[in-house]
């Protein structure tokens, strides 16, 4: 039964991880096709991706956008959050849907919306489009995660703290932030692997100067079938996996996403 | 010991939440360094008395002076005031030491002295070794003796404790009620303590606040509340009670008669004051002042709970009903087995009666 189960478990991570492991050993083939399985091992498509000058601008542009526009959205999602979660007022529970609607629209839809309502504003494809693009569509994760560390934070660490002579200020730099830091750091974490991972709505925001490393690899795409891709790829998962398993050492992986309780 | 400056005092406060009054005009007068409980069950407004106190709710009407000062509009944060709550509410990103130290800190207080008064506050309930440890490393009740160091340490004017035992068990709960009292005693530090549970009320108080429906229905020592009820809420909530339906037979300066069951029982006029003669009462008995022997009713033991150095007998009587009686333990086993016949005196009875 355990034999089952143990198998089971196996073959879906296998199922999960197969498109990955392809890509990746694909990577290593020296022949100029993308194909499976390799003749050879080479690291001659790893040199062209890190040298190919879209890739390079691509990913700065990524990093900047990512850093940028989940920082941003932190700061707005946990002023939200905090609103939302512990005062009640008009409006809220419209300002909670609002917040969250992202997740139902595609990001094609925002994408094309924020592409039109720059060019109205003639603020077309600069980069306050991307971000402002992006900050919308991480926001929801970063409330989720920042609402998580609000529930499991007593109200009354704040009530104590001002009856021991903190004024408001104080208290919050004190106590109210460092309570919720597990949701920021996670929520921020969250937020720059989405961002950093978008494509759809970016396809439409960005230009050449302001591409991002997925728009880049789309573009690379439709004129070559080489196995750079692939190995562009294969770097992409490796950066992503690092960024985990930091994340995992220093703040536990189950409080960053939210499956775990974040008071212990 | 009491000095007589005073340490807190309420005129009239009221508190509305929308249409419902959570508190209705509370007067209160408390003395320099006196335990005042503020009693009553849930939804009673103790809390939200205490959190007026506090500052974390503003009055509708009236006034709050802490220490002679006015402090009705005053925030919280400059109120001087200590605060203990039932889920301790400790920093879990602060070790022991600088959570106790949390109030000093901001209050600028130099880092030696500081130092020094953590230590000391430490020492003073007794957790001296765990300055370095994280909250949740500590027990409940370790927990409770942090959050009581943290709120000392600052010397407060005024120490507010929300139910601080209700999340410990009962062994602990009689444990921390010893220490917070000698503690209290020591400091002189004036306390306002609400809880809803009459027992930690009555054993640590110099005087007890009586809440319900948003008032204060009686003020008075454990004693006072306890036997001169002023209330029949107070008398039904205070103890056990027997009570029997009765007459008033006549007011007679601070005593009245009552007639119940076929007795006459002198009771305190107080509560009486403006019924009639003959106007139907509700008499209330206590179980330990009635006796399983003497002149009194005929009836029968129909339940009999052995607790140990007491037991408790109900005793169903043709005249009265059923009357709880409580006697000692060894001599309920020994001679009152369920259906034995007994007769209840009430010569040692001290009942009160209420208008219906």
């Amino acid at each position: 039964m355990i034999l089952a189960f143990r198998l089971l478990v196996l073959l879906l991570l296998v199922f999960v991880m197969l498109p990955a492991a392809v890509a990746i050993v694909t990577a290593f083939d020296s022949r100029s096709i993308i194909a499976f399985p390799p003749q050879d091992f080479s690291w001659r498509w790893f040199h062209r991706a890190l040298s190919y000058e879209d890739f390079r601008t691509g990913f700065a542009n990524s990093l900047f956008v990512a850093a940028v526009a989940s920082t941003a959205a932190v700061v707005i999602g946990a002023m939200a959050a905090y609103a939302i979660d512990r005062y009640s007022f008009r409006g809220k529970a419209t300002l909670e849907a609002l917040l969250f609607a992202p997740l139902a629209i595609p990001h094609f839809t925002l994408g094309l919306g924020a592409l039109i309502v720059a060019a109205q504003l003639g603020q077309a494809r600069g980069w306050a489009v991307v971000i402002l693009a992006h900050i919308v569509l991480v926001l929801p994760f970063v409330l989720r995660s920042l609402y998580i560390s609000l529930r499991n934070t007593d109200p009354r660490l704040e009530l104590v703290a001002l009856s021991l002579g903190a004024r408001p200020g104080r208290v919050i730099l004190t106590v109210t932030l460092p309570a919720l830091a597990p949701g920021i750091a996670g929520g921020w974490l969250f937020a720059a692997i989405l961002s950093f991972n978008e494509f759809t709505a970016s396809l439409f925001v960005t230009a050449q100067r302001t591409q991002t490393l997925p728009v880049a690899m789309y573009n690379y795409v439709r004129e070559y079938a080489d196995p750079s891709m692939a190995a562009i790829s294969a770097l992409y998962i490796l950066l992503t996996t690092l960024v985990l398993v930091v994340a995992n050492r220093f703040l536990g992986l189950g409080r960053v996403l939210g499956t775990e309780d974040a008071r212990h | 010991m009491h000095g007589t400056e005073e340490a807190l005092r309420l005129d009239g406060v009221t508190k509305r939440f929308g249409a419902v009054t959570a508190l209705h005009e509370a007067w209160l007068r408390v003395a320099d360094g006196e335990f005042v409980t503020l009693l009553g069950p849930s939804g009673c407004g103790k809390t939200t008395l205490l959190n007026l106190i506090a500052g974390f709710l503003d009055a509708d009407r009236g006034e709050i002076f802490v220490g002679g000062r006015l402090v009705t509009q005053t925030p919280v944060w400059e109120r001087d005031i200590g605060l203990v709550f039932q889920s301790y509410a400790l920093f879990p990103h602060m070790d022991v030491a600088r959570n106790i130290g949390y109030g000093l800190r901001a209050r600028g207080v130099g880092r030696s002295e500081a130092q020094a008064r953590v230590a000391e506050a430490l020492a003073l309930v007794r957790l001296s070794g765990l300055a370095d440890r994280r909250p949740r490393q500590l027990s409940g009740g370790q927990q409770q003796r942090v959050a009581l160091a943290r709120a000392l340490v600052i010397r407060p004017r005024l120490l507010l404790l929300d139910e601080p035992f209700s999340a410990l068990d009962r062994n602990l709960r009689a444990e921390m009620q010893v220490e917070l009292k000698e503690i209290q005693r020591r400091l002189g530090v004036t306390t306002i303590f609400v809880t809803h549970d009459q027992g930690e009320a009555m054993s640590m108080s110099d005087r007890v606040a009586v809440m319900s429906e948003g008032r204060i229905l009686q003020v008075g020592s454990p004693e006072e509340i306890y036997r001169r009820p002023a209330h029949r809420f107070v008398a039904g909530f205070i103890g056990d009670a027997t009570v029997l339906p009765g007459r008033l037979e006549r007011l007679d300066g601070a005593a009245a008669v009552v007639r119940a069951a076929g007795l006459a029982f002198t009771v305190p006029a107080g509560p009486l004051s403006g019924a009639a003669p003959g106007a139907a009462v509700s008499l209330y008995l206590r179980p330990e002042h009635l006796q399983p022997e003497g002149e009194g009713l005929a009836g029968r033991v129909v339940s009999r709970a052995y607790l140990g150095d007491r037991a408790e007998l109900w005793i169903e009587t043709k005249a009265a009903g059923r009357l709880l009686l409580r006697v000692p333990g060894h001599a309920a086993l020994a001679r009152w087995p369920v259906g034995a016949a007994i007769t209840v005196g009430f010569a040692g009875a001290e009942p009160v009666a209420f208008p219906d």
